[in-house]
């Protein structure tokens, strides 16, 4: 009999069929065994190979499994039009704040300058893929994966999206407000998703357009240092006020 | 100038007032994945999905866009064309038949 598991995104279930029974543990903070037969994700052996020419050559194959169950989330969840957005999300004045960036340009950096220069002002949700959920009351719940990066700094928490930062390398601290139109590029390529039909196309549309409604986005080219984070702390506070006040800002 | 259609898979959406075209997954290595539009060009593709030939273009532009000049639409469609063309979201109509078999 086929053992499923499933895991809660935001109070969406997703049913699992593991491969290789180690993988699991991987979930082990998330995933719960579920009742029947039926699943929505698993992986197929060629998967599991084209997987494995991405990861260090050392990895096993439970964990070539998981990092594989990624992408099959992130479009799992398309039906809910929720997503996993490639991001360091993480909880402020009961609002989450998403910084996001290609790897390797200083997400994770950020997080913890942070945590060094503010301690315990900021809880990470998930170091590197969180799942953004459309609200009945428009707002986008942020909550948490298993899937945190190398760091493996997450929690469970969740909350409703209070910004977005795009982030960028530079040789000076720069911090701009950005259009609309000047992320949907971006932002296509930090949902880990590449849609296989119309109806999954327009359900991330759909989220993305959510998205950039709800929170203001901004790019802050920066150098990593004490004082790129203070810019990025001021400014989330700046916005968090106004969400406090009432104002969109 | 030959006939071209829509690359079945390329879907037109609009994200903020912006349009968009997205690619779906199997055309990875056909088109880029996604690209923005501008107005007039979203009109003419949404035209051309609707299975409008040059001439239909032509017509379809006369009568939405205040512009007098016939030669300022056909160069305008062609360049719209050709740009498509050029991303490959467009193929000619006789491939149509064989991408959606």
């Amino acid at each position: 009999m086929e053992k499923v598991f499933q895991v809660e995104y935001a109070g969406h279930a997703v049913r699992y069929s593991f491969l290789y029974p180690y993988t699991r543990y991987d979930f082990r903070d998330y995933i719960r065994p579920a009742e029947g037969e039926e699943y929505d994700i698993r992986v197929w052996p060629e998967l599991i190979e084209l997987g494995r020419k991405l990861l260090p050559e050392d990895s096993s194959d439970h964990y070539v499994e998981y990092r594989c169950l990624i992408p099959l989330t992130a479009k799992a969840l398309l039906r809910w039009n929720a997503c996993i957005f490639h991001s360091a999300s993480f909880v402020m004045g009961g609002y989450a704040w998403l910084v996001t960036a290609p790897s390797g340009t200083g997400k994770t950096t950020q997080y913890f300058n942070w945590q060094r220069l503010f301690p315990g002002e900021i809880t990470m949700i998930s170091g590197d893929m969180p799942v953004l959920t459309p609200q009945e009351d428009g707002s986008i719940l942020v909550s948490g994966t298993s899937w945190n990066g190398k760091e493996n700094i997450g929690s469970k928490l969740s909350a409703p999206l209070g910004g977005v930062v795009l982030l960028e390398q530079a040789g000076e601290n720069t911090l701009s407000p950005m259009e609309p139109k000047d992320c949907i590029l971006p932002f296509f390529n930090q949902f880990i998703v590449r849609p296989e039909t119309e109806d999954e196309i327009r359900s991330l549309a759909l989220l993305m357009e959510k998205l950039l409604t709800v929170a203001p986005v901004w790019k802050l080219r920066n150098k990593g240092d004490d004082e790129s984070t203070k810019l990025l702390r001021g400014l989330f506070m700046e916005r968090l006020a106004a969400l406090k006040g009432g104002s969109d800002g | 100038m030959d006939k071209f259609v829509t690359r079945p898979g390329v879907v037109l959406t609009s994200i903020c007032g912006e349009y968009v075209l997205v690619a779906a997954k199997d055309l990875l290595d056909k088109c880029p994945y996604v690209t923005q539009l501008n107005d007039s060009s979203a009109f003419l593709w949404e035209k051309l999905s609707s299975g409008a030939d040059v001439d239909g273009l032509f017509e379809a532009v006369q009568a939405e866009f205040d512009i007098d000049d016939p030669a300022v639409i056909r160069q305008a469609i062609e360049d719209f064309i050709r740009q498509m063309r050029e991303l490959n979201y467009l193929i000619p109509a006789e491939e149509k038949g064989e991408t959606d078999e």
